[in-house]
């Protein structure tokens, strides 16, 4: 079932969760200055927004509540089963396109740090995306 | 490497935060806060077919129309616009400048009396219905496919199927255009007309396209059943057919004589069933493959599995007339006069078997009304859309090269954002209307920033200075 803009929201607190993340295991090396820094670099709310809004037009258009062989948001036994195991090849074949798997997962802007970013939150974000999923009732 | 949920967790918090690092800045252009550009990463944009690629120099996403225009007026070499990369044509690929609107998403604004939606153009079509429904209008019509960018699929005249109704183009009844040069021009069909008929299907060659207003109307269900029929019949009953229904298209199945009818209508019904298999389509090629090219054991073999089983799907209208298309394929489509369909769509199956052409994805035949949009391919006539598609990991050109020249014998106009092998010189004929659209890119683009090797070719333009 189509859930994207509905879930949205709900899925934004798991991604700040992410970028939160990334940015407290990042401290030390030069994270809070690069989100400090004006003219040309995203701070952290609008990057926040920017994946929030990649995941809502792209990724969750078919991996949020679909079967039928596309493997679910958060859904681990989706991912547990697929034929390759390695997160980098998962990444690299988002970006290329691989079988069904579009290339850059039609996000025809976002960075590689975006493309993996995305692909993490999807294998490894069930702890934050089941919750927000049985927030809304998607299935 | 071999991944645990652990280490799942500790990669997408360090994913997430890479974003932030120094050496993946996502600005392109100075002042140009919202611009994600990859020249550090490199990354090369591929169509969702993944047969057409590019490395531009910048990747933009821009927020808001300042950034866009600042983006324009500062970019050098060549721009081009793009969207979800749905096209199965080069409209795309350039080196320098690729713009996406996808950070420019959702409704603007409406007005109940009229029916209308002032929408952003990066919105996804999979994003619109549900954003309308809350504001409670719905699109009068759409393909199905939903998931393109609004903006890409007006800039090619996407379509979907209906008696009396015309492709997404036809609905917009006013836009605004950002020129190569970063001005605004707000149009519709008494301010800047000729803008107006030109840029509301450009193949993106006067600018980027960045709010649409879109005549709709009141939401409403649809259900739709989709049923096994004989091709023969199919064919002698497909004026009747799309006259009885909201919407009518039919799958033809190729080497079997058999076709999917699929008839959509109104209904009051509350229960909502979407179910479908997405993946279907391997079940054909499976069953082809498995009976040794045999056409009459095919044929059995689709009766049995599909045979006297009626389906079903009912809900509310963006969601029944969208259909799950995960199975990547590529696809060349043309649109012939109406009342010469039924006849294109024999002889190409008639070729397909005679020639044994081993091509066993449903060919797809859809009604669109015509419109006065100057290079729709439904410009002044009702057209009968024919689409041919093939697997993405088989060689695409037998099938194509052996039915286009089928297409052109009815005075086919092909689907922009499709495969197709014409060039200027035998496009200009097909519209009455393509002189004049030249003369508005000519004045809207003097030296040619938004072509690219394609679009030179196809619009029969060159960049000058």
């Amino acid at each position: 079932m189509r859930r994207s803009l509905r879930i949205s929201s709900s899925l934004f607190a798991g991604l700040t969760f992410l970028s939160m993340g990334g940015c407290a295991e990042l401290k030390g090396s030069g994270a809070d200055e690069a989100l400090a820094t004006s003219g040309g670099v995203l701070n952290r709310s609008q990057q926040v927004r920017r994946e929030a809004r990649i995941f809502a037009s792209t990724c969750a258009h078919c991996h949020v509540g679909h079967s039928g062989g596309i493997p679910r948001a958060g859904v681990a036994e989706d991912w547990n089963g697929r034929e390759t195991q390695d997160f980098d090849m998962l990444v690299q074949h988002a970006i290329e396109g691989y079988r069904d798997m579009p290339p850059l997962g039609t996000c025809s802007y976002c960075s590689r740090a975006e493309i993996a970013a995305m692909t993490a939150l999807l294998v490894a974000g069930s702890e934050i995306v089941v919750p927000a999923l049985a927030e809304v009732g998607a299935d | 490497m071999r991944w645990t949920r652990r280490a799942l967790i500790r990669d997408a918090m360090v994913a997430a935060g890479l974003v932030t690092l120094p050496g993946f800045r996502v600005d392109g252009l100075p002042g140009v806060a919202s611009a994600a550009s990859a020249p550090e990463d490199g990354l090369a944009w591929k169509n969702w077919a993944g047969d057409y690629a590019c490395r531009p120099r910048l990747r933009a996403a821009p927020r808001d129309e300042a950034a866009l225009v600042e983006l324009l007026r500062n970019a050098t070499g060549t721009i081009r616009p793009v969207g979800a990369g749905h096209s199965f044509s080069p409209l795309v690929p350039c080196e320098d400048t690729l713009i996406a609107c996808d950070q420019m998403s959702g409704v603007i604004g409406f007005d109940a009396e009229t029916m209308q939606a002032e929408v952003w153009a990066g919105t996804r079509l999979h994003e619109l219905g549900p954003a309308l429904e809350r504001v409670g209008q719905a699109l009068i019509n759409q393909p199905d496919i939903d998931d393109q960018a609004l903006g890409g699929a007006l800039a090619t005249s996407t379509h979907g199927t209906g008696q009396g109704m015309g492709s997404l183009s036809s609905y917009v009844t006013g836009l605004t255009l950002a020129t190569p040069s970063g001005d605004l021009i707000e149009c519709d069909a008494d301010r800047d007309a000729e803008v107006f008929h030109a840029a509301r299907c450009s193949l993106g060659s006067l600018g980027v396209v960045t709010r649409v207003r879109m005549q709709n109307r009141a939401p409403y269900r649809l259900r739709e059943t989709t049923t096994l029929v004989p091709m023969d019949e199919l064919l002698a009953q497909a004026e009747a057919l799309r006259d009885a229904h909201r919407h009518m298209e039919f799958m033809a199945l190729p080497h079997s004589g058999l076709g999917l009818l699929i008839t959509t209508d109104e209904t009051e019904g509350d229960e909502v069933e979407l179910a479908e298999d997405p993946q279907a389509v391997y079940g054909l090629r499976e069953a082809w493959d498995a009976v040794g090219q045999n056409g009459e054991v095919y044929r059995q073999a689709l009766m049995q599995v599909l045979g006297g089983a009626t389906e079903v799907r009912q809900g509310p209208s963006h969601r029944v007339l969208a259909h799950d298309r995960f199975v990547r394929f590529r696809e060349m489509e043309y649109t012939v006069p109406a009342d010469q369909g039924p006849a294109c769509l024999a002889e190409i199956l008639e070729t397909i078997e005679r020639e044994q052409i081993p091509v066993i994805f449903p060919i797809e035949y859809r009604y669109v009304s015509a419109d006065d949009v100057w290079l729709s391919m439904f410009n002044d006539r009702d057209g009968a859309s024919i689409s041919i598609h093939e697997f993405v990991d088989a060689d695409h050109r037998p099938v194509f090269d052996a039915i286009e020249p089928i297409f052109w014998r009815y005075g086919g106009r092909p689907h922009w954002g499709k495969w197709h092998s014409l060039g200027a010189a035998r496009l200009k004929d097909r519209y009455a209307h393509w002189d004049d659209f030249a003369k508005v890119r000519d004045r809207l683009d003097p030296k040619g920033k938004m072509l690219n090797a394609h679009l030179s070719t196809v619009l029969g333009a060159e960049k000058r200075g």
